[in-house]
């Protein structure tokens, strides 16, 4: 049975599915970033510092962003996965975004994320290019570091339950570019 | 899958799901007595100025709709749905309950007060515009499309005025109910004195406008 989590985008006419996969102890980071860095167009996905995820949803709303800018041909990066990652910040710094959120040489825990294709497709390339131990994404959160997304979402201080920082998340990537 | 469930002057409000969240989506439509090009940018900014004014809220710690989404090609913004009761209809149950009401006003006053105190103006606070959380009974503040940022006394009296007004209206009996929140909004906000001065002066004033 596969670990990917799946679900479909809800956006107008376009119902392609956002595709999770959740890796621990990955050895090959600084190898993934290098082929990342030369823009190597076998690596379909984004790969993303899974410690500055907090849940799915924070996914599914950078990817809902970054789909909804393809299809109005309004990209601000090179694809949708760059694009999902940029979305992932609170602000329009892209080389900021990329090295915060993307994941960098010395990353353990990665989230690598898929807009379009099949389960399986990804399932298939995902085994050969992230060498680490598959979890079920609902140890997610098992490795956010809430500091770190504190840090980057510049989460106030009297913010405090685990909801509200979510909410802040959320609100900071919505508001993201319009305020 | 969404389902219309408010047909404003402004706006269509739907109810949906966003990636397995409780949702509204609020889409401005475009008015037609309006210039197209002029339209489209001030309808588009009052979009943006609607989640800004939630946004600077919830950072502020006062409880509002977590804004998920804003769609400027359809002036939408997907954001949380409440799940909770309005205020109104808390209030035409349970109206003869001393102890509910004493501190609900308590909870809309200090709300109001922290509002104001970013320098938000509300613009149609009204009891359907306030909503009570199922889940911890928190006061939520709902619909800002009227709102915008301000730092005048008499804006801040005058979105207390409309609230007065509101409760009057609606609310047979609510005056003690309304002088409570007025009472606590005083002593939680920064400028409260001078700010229930003008309130006085603005209701005082009303006459002459009708």
């Amino acid at each position: 049975m596969s670990l990917i989590q799946s679900q479909p985008l809800e956006l107008p006419e376009q119902t392609a599915a956002v595709h999770m996969a959740l890796y621990s102890s990955v050895i090959n980071a600084s190898d993934l970033f290098q082929r990342l860095v030369a823009r190597d167009t076998s690596l379909q996905m984004a790969l993303l510092n899974a410690e500055t995820i907090m849940d799915p949803f924070q996914i599914m709303v950078a990817a809902h962003r970054a789909a909804r800018a393809e299809q109005l041909g309004q990209l601000r990066t090179h694809n949708v996965h760059s694009e999902l990652v940029f979305d992932l910040s609170p602000n329009n710094n892209i080389r900021e975004a990329l090295t915060r959120f993307g994941i960098s040489s010395g990353s353990t825990h990665v989230l690598a994320v898929r807009v379009g294709g099949s389960q399986e497709q990804f399932a298939q390339e995902i085994a050969e290019i992230v060498e680490g131990r598959q979890e079920p994404i609902e140890q997610l959160s098992k490795y956010t570091n809430m500091e770190t997304v504190r840090k980057y979402y510049k989460v106030p201080a009297n913010l405090k339950s685990p909801e509200d920082v979510q909410h802040s998340v959320i609100g900071s990537m919505a508001l993201k570019g319009h305020s | 899958m969404a389902e219309l469930i408010q047909q404003g002057a402004e706006a269509k409000v739907f109810a949906l799901s966003f990636y397995g969240r409780d949702a509204i989506a609020k889409e401005r439509f475009p008015k037609t007595y309006r210039h197209p090009i002029l339209d489209k940018k001030l309808t588009a900014r009052r979009v943006v100025q609607e989640a800004r004014c939630l946004f600077r809220c919830q950072q502020a710690g006062i409880d509002t709709p977590t804004v998920y989404f804003i769609d400027t090609n359809l002036n939408t913004i997907y954001m949380e749905r409440i799940e909770g009761r309005t205020v109104k209809s808390f209030l035409i149950e349970h109206s003869g309950n001393p102890a509910l009401v004493d501190d609900l006003a308590h909870k809309i006053g200090k709300a109001l007060a922290a509002l104001h105190g970013i320098n938000i103006i509300h613009g149609d606070l009204t009891t359907s515009n306030l909503f009570i959380r199922d889940s911890n009974q928190s006061l939520v503040l709902i619909d800002f499309g009227l709102s915008y940022h301000s730092s005048l006394i008499e804006d801040k009296a005058v979105d207390l005025y409309v609230l007065e007004r509101a409760f009057l209206s609606t609310h047979p009996n609510s005056e003690v109910m309304f002088e409570k929140i007025v009472q606590v909004y005083t002593k939680k906000s920064r400028d409260g004195k001078q700010i229930f001065a003008k309130l006085e002066d603005v209701t005082v004033k009303e006459p002459c406008h009708k």
